[in-house]
């Protein structure tokens, strides 16, 4: 029994930590869904900010300016690819598509041009993101090992989460931006500048993804590996339409995607075979979709009629 | 007078001058790149252009390469053109290589029905697959990009755990997981004896043909055409266009598996596990259609270019320091560049018509974030 508990606990602290990588990114995803924006990029972005937080961690050695120039490269690509889609009226998948092959491109060839190698870089100089000090709960060993290991930046994730939730249903510039996802022309008749909105969403959402990146190398393990986001952005943002892209809807997806991600890395040691077990995230991704799609379909028939 | 002139003059130009206007500033970026690794880019780029098209051997390598680009080029292009987005070629051209590599390898009886039964096989199977993504846009508004995608990534990984724990060739090295060799009879015959080039490159050809009639000479290509310029209208105008959804992704995922068949039979002559997905083969394909414009002849010119492009990479891996990624960066600011509708927005400006009209949402595609603004 107590080992069922202790077991559970493992479960519950790896949902945690592979979540909120994602969490960051499909953030940044719901967001740019509010202001209908479909950006595929994001992908793109989060590995520009895994790189990039690396690359700083190895001259600086520095967890702060790290994560400062995660965000802020990660920022800067989808910056541009913002005035791509908008100001130059790209088609939004195929900017995405191209942001994701250059920067896959870019950044394994950096990493030769500074590391010297392919594949993967992992150095004991490089530092990790500050854990959470939790010896308060040292007198509960099962809330120990449920909130281990944890870093600050991780739970920053869930106060993002309801500050942007604060932002998009209590600002004003919240409300204009719904506004321009519900319909561009006429928001535009009313006076707000619905270009600028959209590229400075896909720029924050680019933000964001750097953070979720940064998370992915310098959280746990600190290393980078070529393409080492494996489709996680995409994941990001199917999640973002799985919550309804709500800022709290999103949190609860993207819980269900670190739950099929940790439960892949936990299988791994049994005798399902380790390659199925890999294929479980992208796999749920789609029935949990599907399911949710299914049930937004039948919801809103009797509604119509 | 002096107006109409140039506007003549920039609308007869201005479909030439996107891709090269495109290609001359990709280049430039790459350039850049190059010089940070501290290499001179006339240099770099002549020994690339060298390395792609310089002698026989290099050009036959180039077309090799290009075969498969060629070949899921086409079938982004088919559904591209009519409207439903998918990206899911890589899976879907591993999901044809691998059938046609397992069945032609281990179907009994004789060897030319081992072969007919792999092709027949492998090409039913990625258009079922293919068939799948379109199942759940139609039943479940799914966004075509995102199924697509996932579903990329599980096809790798379950044929890779078919390929490890099922279909392994324990004879060579274990730590590549592939499987066995097929008969040296059923092979791709080479075009020119001693070369790489094989009959591959014909079969591509073959299909830009075809698929040209396809999209230019039926009623089931006009329609997917008009689906493509406006899907509402079309369902107005009596066409259906769930027929075409279902018909489009199911004939491309079929093309996209005839270029893991052509992968299999004329160059690895066996399913390796990774290397559709490292060459990326499926996105410079795409990349080829959306750079030509879905036009079946640009493409095959396209893809040799682009296919040139990452063949020069090699050739600078091999001889100088710089990374061949260069190759994979200039690929995708060139299609970057081809999205901005920069000389369309020159011309606009010299006219100075007002509001830009608002983008039409992603049609049928499932892609309207909007569902996000009904459930608040």
């Amino acid at each position: 029994m107590n080992f069922d508990a202790n077991y559970l606990a493992v479960v519950f602290n790896s949902t945690l930590r592979m979540m909120t990588p994602i969490l960051y990114v499909s953030l940044g995803s719901a967001l740019c869904n509010r202001v209908f924006i479909f950006n595929i990029g994001l992908e793109g972005t989060m590995l520009t900010g895994a790189f990039t937080s690396i690359v700083v961690n190895y001259y600086t050695g520095s967890v702060l300016l790290s994560l400062l120039g995660a965000m802020i490269s990660a920022m800067i690509v989808s910056w541009v690819a913002g005035i791509f889609m908008v100001k130059f009226q790209g088609a939004m998948l195929v900017v995405g598509v191209s942001i994701n092959m250059i920067i896959s491109g870019l950044t394994t060839f950096l990493m030769q041009l500074i590391f010297g190698m392919k594949g993967a870089y992992v150095s004991t100089d490089l530092v990790a993101l500050d854990k959470i000090d939790i010896s308060f709960l040292s007198r509960w060993p099962i809330l120990t090992t449920m909130f281990g290991s944890l870093t600050y930046v991780d739970l920053f994730a869930f106060v993002l989460a309801f500050l942007l939730y604060l932002f998009l249903f209590r600002t004003v510039t919240g409300f204009h931006m719904r506004s321009v996802g519900i319909n561009k022309t006429a928001a535009k008749s009313l006076g707000v500048n619905a270009d600028r909105l959209q590229i400075g969403t896909v720029a924050f959402s680019g933000l964001l993804s750097g953070i979720g990146g940064c998370l992915l190398t310098m959280g746990g393990v600190t290393m980078f590996a070529q393409n080492i986001t494996a489709g996680r952005g995409f994941i990001a943002m199917a999640a973002a339409t799985l919550g309804g892209a709500h800022p709290l809807g999103v949190v609860a997806a993207s819980a269900f995607f670190g739950l099929a991600q940790s439960m892949a890395n936990m299988l791994q040691n049994s005798s399902i075979s380790s390659e199925l077990t890999m294929a479980l995230p992208y796999l749920s991704t789609i029935f949990a979709l599907a399911f949710y799609n299914f049930v937004q379909i039948r919801r809103s028939k009797p509604s119509k009629n | 007078m002096k107006t109409s002139w140039s506007k003549k003059l920039g609308s007869i130009l201005a479909p030439f001058g996107q891709p090269f206007l495109a290609i001359f500033l990709a280049l430039l970026v790459g350039a850049v790149a190059i010089m940070i690794s501290g290499e001179n880019p006339f240099k770099i780029y002549r020994i690339m252009f060298n390395g792609a098209f310089g002698s026989e051997y290099y050009l036959l390598t180039t077309l090799t390469r290009a075969t498969p680009i060629i070949v899921t080029g086409l079938a982004a292009a088919l559904c591209w053109s009519s409207n439903y987005m998918g990206i899911g070629g890589e899976g879907q051209m591993i999901v044809g290589g691998f059938i046609c590599a397992v069945v032609s390898y281990h179907f009994p009886g004789p060897v030319w029905f081992k072969l007919l039964s792999g092709i027949v096989l492998a090409i039913a199977g990625s258009g079922l697959y293919s068939l799948f993504s379109a199942w759940l846009l139609d039943k479940f508004k799914m966004s075509l990009a995102i199924s697509t995608l996932m579903l990329n990534y599980s096809a790798a990984f379950i044929t890779m755990h078919f390929v490890q724990n099922v279909f392994l060739d324990k004879t060579v090295d274990a730590k590549l997981v592939q499987t066995h060799l097929i008969a040296e009879s059923i092979r791709l015959p080479k075009i020119i004896e001693g070369q790489r080039l094989h009959w591959g490159f014909i079969i591509a050809v073959v299909l830009v043909i075809l698929t040209w009639i396809l999209m230019n000479r039926t009623t089931f290509g006009y329609e997917s055409r008009m689906n493509g310029y406006n899907s509402h209208f079309c369902d107005y105008g009596g066409i259906n266009s769930k027929k075409i959804m279902y018909g489009m992704l199911m004939l491309s995922g079929m093309v996209c598996g005839i270029a893991g068949i052509i992968e299999v039979l004329g160059v690895n002559f066996r399913y390796v596990h990774n290397t559709y997905v490292s060459a990326s083969f499926a996105w410079i394909g795409l990349n080829a259609a959306l750079i030509s414009g879905y036009n079946p002849i640009g493409i095959l010119i396209t893809s040799i270019f682009l296919a040139g492009i990452s063949t020069g990479g090699s050739a600078l891996a091999r001889s100088t320091t710089v990374p061949l990624e260069i190759s994979s960066i200039i690929q995708g600011f060139i299609t970057l560049f081809i999205s901005a509708k920069i000389v369309i927005q020159f011309r606009k400006r010299q006219v100075k018509t007002d509001p830009r009209p608002l983008e039409p949402p992603q049609h049928s595609n499932g892609e309207i974030p909007a569902e996000g603004g009904l459930t608040s």
